[in-house]
């Protein structure tokens, strides 16, 4: 009988992740969309001071084991860049508390990974491994490309919906795809499919840079459909980490290439240097240096956010503000938490892109245009 | 013959509606300030039909603006224009009215915000996020606590020799406190005094923490009527506040601007859709949707039997 594994939501990363999955040999129970009832269950079971990227993720994993999973999947588990590394001890200690026996899965660049797969797949060879890991990483790639797409374009679409509809589609479609050829050809008609998107390129369109901590920023729950929210507004999004990002950040090589190559990180953590000196975890020390970078980059504009309790995107929280005098660019700052309400982080990041844009497109006013003005006493 | 665009802010507390010429920013014609009394709709209604007695019709409507915290809603039904949040409606009336404005501080019925204005654009802004210590709301309701008309409370305050000094952190303790300190024989006076004092305090403490003050300074929304709390501010950043004519409509000012605005660049005639919409047979009802898990709550508002605007969903597939 094969092994039933589930894992949380991430955005729609699901499409990529369910794949990896199978292919490794799993059944794979994807748990419904992230919804109300996902947050309720993850705030019931998780301790009131996690954050909210662990009450959703829990949820989702108590909604997968719901329909029938026996094997939970999680990026991080044991090291991590936060409280990420002792996450996968906390969900096998509140499942089990719950009457949830599962195993876990934790998925990370490491041998680990291998060695934890082996006691479930005893039959995967090494080498089918690395073929899936292969189609796994193209995939993920194009998910990205998918997804980059539809927010560079949505701002300008002439039809309110059709960034959406067409990402949609290509999802779906990249979720079928398995052959290495074919999704070669996918990448194509990827690129076509959005190029056919009518756009208005006359529009007033302001670009903003996102960053902040690495799950808010895929997932559209927690953030309550943002992305769509800002794009039909009229605002072109760019996010600072992908999860491709993140697999990469997280090799030791990689970091070392990071303190001598000028790669992109080298110059984050370059510009980043003035305000924080050395790794405070999480994405603490990229936030800043990525806002920098997307000045530099001559984005208007940079939104910022991280869970409540968040520790390192707190230090950066209150860096921002000196950041956004320094470099001249304007930042919003957002908390998020489970109850933070829809309206109130709606009319911010209104007001804030409204800012920007008066300031972008509104003629300057006349400095001698003063009128006279009237005080009430 | 005039022609005029209308600013509607339906807040938690009042909801104001200015007439502004069509070609003057500056000359208004009709502010209402009317209590909200947790009804916009009908608060609404009573606005619109004060309009129509007065001779306004709607082919002489270029455009309406909505904001405030019931925009949408509000905004749905009437047809309007533009419906645009109340930082950015506040901040366009500020510098419509004065140009040279560097700072504005607007508290209304529920919240407070801080616009920082630099050569006529908005660089930066901050609004209330913990809690409404300090806004009308509860300057209201200590008003009605202590028995005085919320009309006289500045007045109280000026005639108070040596304020007490308040918790102002929470709306609770501030007023525990209260209680306290006239246990200990403080006057209403001083009380008032000292409540003026807090909320200025705890605005410039939490509010505008870490923003850099510079004047010219305006001071609007409802509470600028409050001259206690005008001279709490001055004390506290050393600096004069301005007052603008329309403090209390500032909201409704900047969102007829905005229409003004909507209307020449969409080149449009205006949506809107009558003073009498308000009198249809309108219905509002909370639906929740079904279809996923999310189980959201969405506003239904059908006139006359007809579904005229749906939304509250996160998927947007009822809006239209």
């Amino acid at each position: 009988m094969p092994v039933k594994i589930t894992f949380p939501h991430a955005g729609e990363y699901y499409v990529v992740f369910k794949d990896l999955m199978t292919n490794l040999g799993f059944e794979v129970v994807v748990p419904p969309p992230t919804s109300q009832r996902t947050l309720d269950l993850g705030v019931k079971y998780a301790p009131a001071q996690a954050c909210l990227p662990f009450k959703i993720t829990l949820g989702n994993l108590i909604e997968g084991i719901e329909k029938g999973a026996d094997v939970v999947g999680m990026i991080g588990g044991k090291t991590g860049i936060c409280r990420l590394a002792y996450y996968s001890e906390m969900y096998q200690k509140i499942l089990a508390d719950n009457g949830y026996s599962v195993d876990l899965l934790a998925v990370k660049v490491k041998k680990e990974f291998w060695d934890n797969l082996k006691k479930h797949q005893p039959e995967l060879t090494f080498r089918q491994f690395i073929k899936t890991i292969r189609s796994f990483w193209r995939k993920l790639i194009l998910f990205e490309l998918i997804r980059e797409k539809s927010l560079e374009l949505r701002p300008y679409e002439v039809k309110k919906g059709d960034c959406t509809r067409i990402k949609r589609s290509f999802l779906q479609e990249l979720e079928q795809t398995t052959d290495l050829s074919a999704l070669k050809a996918l990448r194509h008609k990827i690129i076509k499919g959005f190029a056919s998107i009518p756009i208005d390129e006359n529009r007033k369109v302001i670009k903003i840079g996102l960053v902040g901590e690495f799950f808010l920023l895929i997932d559209q729950f927690s953030t309550m459909n943002m992305e769509e929210f800002l794009g039909n507004n009229g605002i072109l999004l760019k996010y600072s980490l992908s999860f491709s990002e993140f697999f990469i950040g997280s090799l030791k090589q990689k970091r070392f290439l990071d303190k001598y190559l000028p790669t992109h990180n080298h110059k984050v953590y370059q510009f980043a240097k003035e305000y924080i000196t050395r790794p405070i975890g999480g994405h603490g020390r990229e936030t800043i240096g990525e806002a920098v970078v997307f000045r530099q980059k001559g984005y208007d504009g940079v939104i910022h956010l991280y869970p409540f309790s968040c520790m390192p995107e707190v230090v950066a929280g209150s860096i921002t503000s000196k950041v956004s005098v320094d470099w001249q660019i304007p930042i919003l700052s957002i908390c998020m938490d489970e109850h933070t309400g829809q309206a109130g982080f709606q009319t911010r990041l209104e007001a804030f892109t409204d800012m920007i844009k008066r300031k972008k497109f509104m003629p300057p006013q006349n400095e001698n245009d003063i009128v006279h003005l009237e005080v009430s006493q | 013959m005039n022609q005029y665009y209308i600013g509607v802010d339906v807040g938690s507390v009042s909801t104001n509606i200015v007439v502004m010429d069509s070609m003057d920013n500056k000359k208004l014609y009709e502010t209402l300030y009317i209590r909200t009394n947790g009804q916009p709709l009908e608060s609404l209604n009573e606005g619109f039909i004060t309009l129509k007695d007065k001779g306004y019709c709607m082919e002489d409507i270029l455009g309406v603006g909505v904001t405030g915290s019931a925009r949408i809603l509000v905004g749905n039904i009437i047809g309007a224009d533009s419906i645009k949040n109340e930082i950015t409606a506040h901040a366009v009336a500020a510098i419509d009215t004065y140009p040279q404005v560097k700072t504005v501080i607007e508290i209304g019925g529920q919240d407070s915000k801080i616009i920082l204005i630099r050569n006529g654009v908005v660089i930066d802004f901050a609004m209330n996020t913990i809690c409404a210590a300090g806004t009308g709301s509860f300057l209201d309701q200590q008003s009605f606590r202590l028995k005085i008309p919320i009309e006289e409370f500045g007045d109280f305050a000026l005639r108070a020799d040596e304020p007490v000094r308040i918790a102002g952190r929470c709306t609770v303790f501030a007023e525990t406190d209260m209680v306290h300190k006239q246990q200990e024989g403080a006057t209403k006076e001083q009380i008032v005094a000292g409540l003026c004092e807090a909320l200025a305090r705890n605005y410039i403490n939490n509010v505008a923490k870490g923003k850099s003050i510079e004047a010219p300074i305006l001071f609007q929304g409802g509470v600028a009527f409050n001259k206690g709390i005008k001279r709490a501010f001055e004390q506290e950043l050393a600096a004069q506040l301005v007052i603008p004519k329309h403090f209390n409509v500032m909201g409704a000012l900047g969102s007829a601007i905005l229409a003004k605005e909507t209307v020449r660049d969409t080149k449009k005639k205006t949506t809107f859709k009558g003073f009498d919409i308000m009198q249809r047979k309108y219905k509002l009802k909370r639906v929740a949707c079904q279809d996923c898990p999310n189980a959201c709550e969405l506003t239904e508002v059908t006139v006359e039997g007809e579904i005229a605007a749906k939304w509250g969903d996160r998927c947007g597939k009822w809006q239209k």
